[in-house]
């Protein structure tokens, strides 16, 4: 097994969990997952050993998230179109627990956010990763990483009780 | 939904996070393999692919030389060598690029050998399009093959006077200019288009892919704007005021307008020639401000911490 295999076979459950909850929809969080193992492997020359290949792997998935365009890894909107796309998000979250129109709320509003608050969200509550090292990911200060998470859950706070994420 | 506590949504939001979706996603390497294949390899073929037909244009003109005056017996030893499709490619003398255009592989099979005397580059028919196809066609060693499909109209077609099977056809380009020229003129009659112009393998990208981004990718602080399509709040730019607007995805006007306005700001920093203004403003009692543009300085949290001041490089409007 080569060293890149092995990242694969170790990181591939976290990077997926992450492609899925920020995109919300399985087949935009393919598409993502797979573009940045491709990526990867592409610069894996570049990769620094003495590094946590984790935060450079996320970096990869996130910029290239944050650098496609509007609607590339975000084709599923705030509505479900059709009940294969609903069936499909309820596919990505287990069906125990939780109320399922809560769940329905909280992912139309999360959905609805600028997507620099879903992947601080995401990133945050992954807990794979401390604010230092999301920090770094995101090449954006420590404490700007701490007063996304608060603007993030101030919108969405706001959004799941005033329903603003359906108009 | 009724109102929530942050304990409430901070409860859900965890709970959503940590749930494990049913599906997990799989890395497919052979999808990575085909995208990241290096361009150099496309030209590494072409390279070999010229080299292989240089050295087979100088055989054939000297194994032409050589037989070239027993025309018949060159057309016979021509004919018999080009039957079945097994043969081709199996190596043996094979012209390489028979083998290739013939079969459609991408990888050339006849080894490299020397061919002893010129082959028919035409593929092999069928048996009866075989036996015409002896006594009709004698495509020249040096000449460019047809496409893989071209034998069965080959075979079907009549023995024509187009080509004689008498008359063995030199190239011009490669007949050298001081060897006696062959007693008759050929008739030439020029080959379809080479496959290997129109035929590419199926992996070769047409395009490079790679953009060439090194991740990470940091910022440039402030010689780089945002681009537009990833803001979803600015600063706009009057000429003697700032502006601040915050849309959401479809561009419309969204959350409390009090979270962002002109007061905030405290000043104009620089104003770049090109319409930009570094502005540097300090955020609201809510600890919010504008979210686009390059935060070089200073941040409010949840817990308080000091805030100093906050940049934005942006467009302004004339």
């Amino acid at each position: 097994m080569t060293d890149f295999e092995a990242y694969v076979t170790r990181y591939s459950h976290g990077l997926s969990k992450f492609c899925i909850k920020l995109c919300g929809g399985i087949d935009d969080a393919d598409d993502l997952f797979q573009d940045t193992w491709t990526r990867a492997l592409e610069h894996f020359d570049a990769y620094d050993p003495e590094k946590s290949f984790q935060t450079w792997l996320f970096t990869i998935c996130v910029n290239l998230y944050r650098n496609a365009g509007k609607s590339k890894y975000n084709t599923t909107r705030r509505e479900f179109s059709s009940t294969e796309e609903k069936q499909r998000f309820f596919d990505t979250v287990p069906a125990e627990e939780q109320d399922i129109d809560e769940r329905l709320d909280l992912y139309r509003a999360l959905n609805s956010l600028p997507k620099k608050y879903r992947v601080v969200l995401s990133l945050f509550y992954l807990r794979a990763f401390t604010t230092r090292e999301i920090a770094e990911i995101l090449h954006i200060p420590e404490g700007t990483v701490g007063s996304r998470l608060h603007t993030a859950k101030k919108l969405l706070k706001r959004r799941l009780q005033d329903g603003s994420h359906d108009r | 939904m009724a109102r929530m506590t942050d304990e409430g949504l901070e409860k859900l939001l965890a709970e959503y996070y940590e749930s494990e979706p049913s599906k997990s996603l799989t890395y497919r390497s052979q999808r990575a393999e085909k995208t990241a294949k290096p361009p150099i390899l496309s030209f590494r073929r072409a390279a070999v692919t010229a080299a292989a037909l240089t050295l087979v244009t100088v055989l054939s003109v000297t194994a032409y030389f050589i037989f070239g005056n027993k025309s018949n017996d060159f057309i016979s030893v021509t004919s018999s060598q080009s039957s079945t499709p097994s043969e081709q490619g199996r190596g043996g003398g094979g012209a390489p690029y028979a083998s290739e255009n013939s079969t459609g592989a991408t990888e050339r099979q006849d080894g490299g050998q020397e061919p002893t005397v010129p082959r028919s580059v035409t593929p092999a028919p069928t048996e009866k399009g075989a036996a015409q196809t002896r006594e009709t066609t004698a495509v020249m060693p040096t000449q460019k093959p047809a496409p893989a499909q071209k034998p069965t109209e080959s075979a079907q077609a009549p023995p024509t006077d187009s080509v004689s099977a008498t008359e063995p056809a030199p190239t011009k380009a490669t007949e050298p200019s001081n060897d006696p020229p062959p007693t008759e003129k050929p008739t030439y009659v020029s080959p379809t288009d080479p496959p290997w112009n129109d035929n590419p393998a199926p992996w070769e990208p047409e395009e490079p892919t790679d953009s060439g981004d090194d991740p990470p990718e940091p910022i440039v602080y402030p010689t780089q704007p945002e681009p537009k399509n990833y803001c979803y709040g600015y600063i706009m730019y009057d000429g003697g005021s700032l502006y601040c607007y915050i849309e959401d995805e479809n561009g419309s006007m969204m959350g409390d307008p009090d979270w962002c306005s002109a007061q905030h700001l405290a000043e104009i920093v620089y104003t770049y020639g090109n319409g930009y203004v570094l502005a540097r403003w300090s955020p609201n009692e809510h600890g919010v401000r504008p979210s686009s543009g390059y935060h070089k300085y200073g941040f409010v949290n949840e817990y308080g911490n000091t805030v100093f001041e906050d940049y934005v490089y942006t467009q302004g409007v004339s």
